[in-house]
């Protein structure tokens, strides 16, 4: 069981997302910004990031180089992204360790890279708190 | 010889002033007159000599007759003296004495009488002296000393008076004259007269037809020719003149090709002047020296100098060092990218109202040494074209991708059982169909603005009760502002016109601007829609307290698939198609849509559109619906 926050903001997306990881039995944190994932991402020290790219205010990679910058999580992440520029952003993910998933995905693919991304990780401290996700109650934005 | 076969040619003095060959006859009769005149003279002359000396030795045989008759006849002497006084061509005979009388005399009656005073010639003939007759004018008297016929005695003379000659015509004088002087002298006067008219003729004529052809024409030259052309000077003359013709024919044919294709050029020269300068491509022609010799309108305009006459200008104040050098190099394999079009070089200006990128070709021309000829096309609007394009496929495919990513997600999920929850399920399912309508809107969006773009948009007309829309579009509209708690209000007049148009184009047109207000407000912000009646017109103002619109962008966010590059707006979903949508469909209703707006501030977008008149009473006087706030 490892704990993954799901940075997206489409609560749709978000929502299916923590479905399954939530069936896979791992506990899942989300929130619709670079900015609260960040604060987020320290008060509770996630095993799994998994973002989108178009993100508002700061989009998905910026966060996640803020995240390697600032020391705050070294495990594989996992990149979500609608946008035709796929090379450019693989490139940008490979630099920071992120694996890119185009959408539309299927989530069970999804949930086949994030076990092998979780079981290629050196085995972080076990989550000691737990955000439920807000599975229905969010709003959608956009 | 044809003259005498026509006489009356003789009368032909036509080119010669006819006082010239009267003059010319008058002087010949006045040489012939002389010549004979002159002749007879003389002739009469020497025959009077010839008597005069016959009559002087006759004087002195009469003389010694009568001195010896004196001796041995003295009875005798008076009649041998009267009979030598009857022959021809003496007028009397006479002895005169020492004394000074006449002692004999063949006229008896002057015997005794005194002797004249006579008046002797020095010359003498032999020993006969000369005398002038007092009685006759032209008569001569001969005196001869008599031998003396006693010693003492003193000499007598004789005195012979010569009857002067009749004046009359000599006879054969006057057929030698008319004879042989006469036809001789005529004969010559015809012949000189011929010859002299022969070539004074021609003459006469050149100078007569010249006198009024300083520069004749063509057929003035014609004119000119002479008739007589058996004449060597006529004939001469004639070649000259049908030379001249024919060399100001060709001169005239040669002239008239010249001057034609002179103007031919002229005309293809502007005409092609002309199509240069209207090109809508520029054109500027470089010389070696850098200085400009040529560029059209559009060239002077995308360099920033519309309206001036670049010719002379050097290319060193409008081109920079760069891009002189790759513009006028020689023709090199690497003189920018290369086509089959040839090879151009793309620039970006930096200008006072927004950046200009000009596309250049440069070509060495063929007839200049080192002169360049560049062509400039403005790919600006290209650039920008395909700059909205590549921001509309990405946002598009973003937009596209997102649904679909729903949709596949839950069905994947709904398909592999991942939730037993029945409330749940359904919720996945009315997501799927929310996202199935939600991929719906935006390719309605994109058909829309296609058929807008190609103009096969038709309108559903109808009467449409505009505050009756507005109050349903705001209706349906109030959930996404409740999300954000931004205070949605409408205010609407007592009466509202209405507009004939297409109920759902109408109702597409205040979704996107609605839409939008409330997408660009922030939290806590306020959107407000006004319906302002406005004679014909009527006016809905959409006014929000969003992020606003930069004064560069506010054209443009009109535009297709334009979206401002905005942090705050590139966050925010969008195609860019919903207020190209709007305006083109304003438009297609007669209307007009614009936006006021102050970044940071918020925006108001003022809608016209024709409305039909109110019944009752101008528009802009009913009450308003004040605080008519209709917050669902």
């Amino acid at each position: 069981m490892a704990r993954i926050i799901v940075v997206e903001d489409d609560s749709h997306i978000t929502r299916v997302i923590c479905l399954w990881l939530q069936r896979n039995g791992h506990e899942t944190l989300s929130a619709e910004d670079g900015r609260k994932a960040l604060d987020l991402i320290r008060q509770t020290q996630p095993d799994l990031l998994v973002t989108d790219v178009n993100l508002p205010a700061m989009d998905g990679l910026e966060l996640l180089q803020m995240i390697r910058d600032q020391g705050l999580m070294s495990s594989p992440a996992i990149v979500l992204t609608s946008r035709c520029d796929q090379a450019e952003i693989e490139a940008r993910a490979d630099s920071l360790g992120a694996v890119v998933h185009p959408k539309p995905f299927s989530p069970l693919h999804l949930m086949e890279a994030i076990e092998k991304a979780l079981h290629t990780t050196t085995g972080p401290d076990a989550p000691d708190a737990v955000a439920a996700c807000d599975l229905l109650g969010s709003p959608r934005n956009g | 010889m044809r003259w005498l076969r026509r006489p009356w040619s003789l009368k032909n003095f036509d080119e010669i002033p006819p006082w010239v060959g009267l003059s010319l006859g008058l002087l010949y009769l006045v040489a012939v007159v002389a010549v004979g005149g002159a002749a007879l003279y003389v002739q009469k002359q020497e025959l009077a000599e010839t008597q005069l000396a016959g009559a002087a030795r006759w004087s002195e045989c009469l003389a010694r007759h009568l001195a010896c008759v004196q001796k041995t006849d003295p009875q005798s002497l008076a009649n041998e003296l009267r009979r030598a006084g009857r022959e021809d061509g003496v007028a009397w005979c006479a002895i005169a004495s020492s004394e000074g009388r006449y002692q004999l005399h063949s006229d008896p009656g002057r015997v005794g009488k005194q002797v004249e005073h006579l008046e002797v010639q020095p010359s003498t003939i032999g020993n006969v002296q000369i005398a002038t007759d007092p009685a006759q004018p032209h008569g001569r008297i001969l005196i001869v000393r008599l031998p003396p016929a006693a010693s003492g005695q003193k000499p007598e003379e004789l005195h012979v008076a010569l009857a002067p000659p009749p004046f009359a015509w000599n006879r054969s004088g006057i057929l030698i004259w008319a004879g042989y002087i006469l036809p001789v002298v005529l004969a010559l006067y015809l012949a000189c007269y011929r010859l002299f008219r022969r070539s004074v003729r021609p003459l006469a004529a050149i100078r007569k037809r010249l006198a009024h052809c300083s520069q004749p024409t063509i057929e003035q030259l014609a004119a000119l020719r002479l008739n007589d052309s058996f004449d060597q000077i006529s004939s001469s003359w004639n070649q000259l003149i049908d030379f001249v013709t024919e060399m100001q024919e060709q001169l005239r044919r040669t002239r008239l090709n010249t001057d034609m294709t002179a103007a031919m050029d002229a005309f293809r020269s502007e005409r092609l002047t002309n199509i240069l300068m209207q090109l809508p491509f520029g054109v500027m022609v470089v010389e070696a020296d850098g200085s400009i010799s040529f560029a059209n309108r559009a060239a002077a305009g995308m360099v920033g100098s519309a309206g001036e006459s670049l010719e002379g200008r050097s290319t060193e104040s409008l081109f920079d060092e760069a891009l002189r050098a790759s513009l006028l190099a020689g023709p090199g394999p690497n003189r920018g990218a290369a086509t089959g079009a040839g090879r151009w070089i793309d620039y970006t200006f930096k200008r006072p109202h927004g950046d200009i990128t000009l596309r250049f070709w440069s070509l060495v021309s063929e007839f200049g040494d080192q002169e360049h000829i560049l062509f400039m096309q403005d790919i600006s609007q290209a650039r920008e074209a395909e700059r909205a394009r590549d921001s509309f496929l990405y946002h598009i495919t973003h937009e596209l991708r997102t649904p679909l990513t729903n949709i596949r997600a839950y069905a994947e999920t709904l398909s592999q059982g991942v939730i037993d929850d029945p409330q749940t399920i359904r919720e996945c399912y009315n997501i799927i169909m929310g996202e199935t309508q939600r991929l719906n809107r935006l390719i309605e969006d994109i058909l829309n603005v296609s058929q807008l773009e190609v103009g096969s948009a038709r309108l559903n007309l109808s009467e449409v009760a505009l505050d009756g829309l507005l109050r349903k579009v705001v209706q349906d509209m109030q959930g996404n502002a409740d999300a954000k708690h931004l205070d949605l209000v409408l205010s609407l007049p007592a009466k509202t016109p209405r507009v004939r148009g297409d109920r759902d184009r109408l109702t597409v047109v205040l979704v996107n601007l609605i839409g939008n207000a409330i997408k660009y407000t922030p939290e806590g912000g306020r959107v407000e829609i006004d319906c302002t009646p406005e004679n014909e017109r009527l006016r809905i103002n959409i006014t929000d307290t969003g992020i606003g619109i930069a004064p560069e962008h506010q054209e443009k966010i009109f535009e297709k698939f334009y979206r401002v590059s905005d942090e705050r707006v590139q966050g925010v979903p969008g195609t860019g198609l919903g207020l190209a949508i709007v305006r083109e469909t304003v438009r297609l209703h007669g209307g007009n849509v614009f936006v006021n707006s102050t970044p940071g501030k918020g925006s108001t977008f003022s809608l016209v559109l024709p409305a039909q008149p109110l019944d009752g009473g101008p528009a802009d006087g009913v009450a308003r619906q004040d605080a008519s706030t209709e917050k669902k």
